[in-house]
């Protein structure tokens, strides 16, 4: 066992340090305990699909952005109450369970939270309630184990933006989240972050001494944050999902959406004469991308050449720009991610 | 024995089995086929004419435990050599598939988008992952043999 170095991460930008972290796993081989925090944003596992996940509208009206990690697991919101740690090793080393362990007994030796124990899927727990999730990255020879610590988050806001209005008529497939009950490790023990820290960092590396690391030092980091920032990795990377929407007198069309969420195929459900209707929601839908204002755009257009189903196209254009997302796309700049271009401590 | 042994995926028999049976004794059955090269990430390549099959070892599905997704390369996209060509996720863990060899993907696994877990129970064979149309086939000579890359694994 080689000693591990503690590094901190001084940005609160949920992309500067994801891309750090990313980098840092391969670029280096030492053994390392990584430690940022976030200021809030909605943080996808990598499969998964942010229309199911979060509700992207709100997010937007909110700057909260939404983020896709390179690490496996189900969706997580951070803000600057929760603590995030990352532990790197070779693969060889790899192992699911040590580091919950070990933070878990920090709490209950250093910090007296009796209740703290790990779950059988390596989630940190007091009394039932989640207080960390985990999540692992394998990547040529080398591993990491990440995870949340929810210190003193706003738990009340954090589940809103979970609260996907999509969620029941779509179809995802890639991770499913587990949802939990989550709690604050400050409900049961009144500890600051910088304490928590130290004490994890010594348990870890036999020393509270850490190194601030700034993310420019990083080999490759300006492009991996570039990357990850980009339409393309974060909705670009949605695995084919599909999405059902009711209309009227049982009818129902099913909009299926190939990886990188552009419609692929169009299903409509309804009683009798529908072949020539069917076609025609292909024509008008097929290669748009899943956004409700893009798909009602490609419908009213189509509506006007044929006539005798202009209205029934006119009538599925007003209920998908209802129900599906529109404009959610954030740029980084325009979220509280980019809002906060301080390097800071914690 | 060996031959039952064998057919059972590594993992199962590490939890259930007494010692004398656990994988790191298990490896001298010789369970990888010679037919193929590995490199040292658990990525093999199988060469039939100038298109490679790649898959991921024993050994890696194992440390992986159960797949829930697949996520493929585009066929006629490019594969080089170290670089992730596609991403296998297990419980929360997500695990980056190197192209051992550079080259054009000329083919996927359509069945690991219903059946990820085909990974799991036949990582060498209905298991495959993608094809390469390669394009300097003696790349494959620094690559392991499969007595080397076991070697690798009693190392650890």
């Amino acid at each position: 066992m080689s000693a591990t170095r503690v590094l901190l991460l001084p940005s609160r930008n949920v992309f500067t340090n994801l891309a750090a972290e990313e980098r840092l796993l391969q670029s280096t081989n030492a053994k390392t305990l990584l430690f940022y925090i976030n200021t809030p944003c909605v943080v996808l596992g990598r499969t998964q699909n942010a229309f199911n996940e979060a509700d992207v509208s709100f997010a937007k009206q909110q700057q909260i952005a939404i983020v896709r990690r390179r690490s496996g697991g189900g969706t997580v919101v951070h803000d600057e109450g929760n603590l995030n740690f990352c532990w790197m090793t070779s693969r060889d080393e790899y192992s699911p369970k040590k580091a919950a362990l070990m933070i878990s007994e920090v709490l209950r030796n250093e910090f007296n939270v009796s209740g703290a124990h790990v779950s059988d899927r390596a989630d940190i727990m007091i009394d039932g309630m989640k207080i960390s999730g985990a999540a692992y990255r394998i990547s040529g020879n080398r591993a990491y184990h990440h995870g949340t610590l929810l210190v003193k988050s706003d738990l009340e806001q954090l589940s809103r933006v979970l609260r996907s209005p999509l969620r029941g008529d779509l179809t995802a497939s890639g991770t499913k989240s587990v949802r939990s009950k989550v709690t604050n490790v400050w409900v049961h023990q009144e500890v600051g972050m910088q304490q928590l820290v130290e004490a994890i960092a010594k348990r870890f590396a036999g020393t509270e001494h850490m190194r601030t690391l700034s993310p420019y030092e990083v080999d490759g980091f300006e492009r991996e944050r570039q990357e990850i920032m980009s339409h393309g990795w974060v909705y670009g990377q949605t695995p084919r999902f599909q999405y059902e929407v009711e209309l009227d007198q049982g009818r129902r069309i099913t909009l299926h959406a190939k990886k990188g969420s552009v419609i692929e195929n169009v299903e409509l459900h309804a009683g009798g004469e529908h072949e020539s209707k069917q076609h025609g929601l292909r024509d008008a839908l097929v290669g748009r991308a899943f956004d409700g204002g893009d798909l009602a755009q490609g419908l009213r257009a189509s509506a006007g050449s044929i006539a005798e189903s202009g209205a029934f196209f006119r009538g599925i254009a007003d209920v998908l720009e209802a129900r599906v997302p529109q404009q959610f796309w954030q740029r980084e700049e325009d979220t509280h991610a980019g809002a906060d271009e301080n390097l800071i401590g914690l | 024995m060996a031959t039952l042994l064998r057919s059972l995926p590594l993992r199962r028999v590490a939890q259930s089995a007494p010692a004398f049976m656990r994988p790191s004794l298990l490896r001298h059955f010789s369970s990888y086929p010679s037919d193929r090269k590995y490199n040292s990430s658990h990525e093999w390549a199988k060469l039939d004419g100038d298109v490679a099959t790649i898959g991921i070892t024993d050994h890696a599905q194992a440390a992986l435990g159960d797949i829930v997704f697949a996520d493929l390369p585009e066929v006629g996209s490019s594969a080089v050599s170290g670089e992730r060509a596609a991403t296998v996720e297990s419980v929360k863990a997500a695990a980056d598939i190197y192209a051992p060899l550079d080259g054009e993907v000329v083919g996927v696994n359509e069945k690991l988008e219903e059946t990820p877990d085909l990974i799991n129970s036949e990582p060498h064979e209905e298991g495959w992952i993608f094809q390469i149309k390669v394009s300097d086939p003696s790349q494959l000579d620094a690559l392991m043999g499969s007595d080397d890359y076991e070697k690798t694994l009693e190392e650890k």
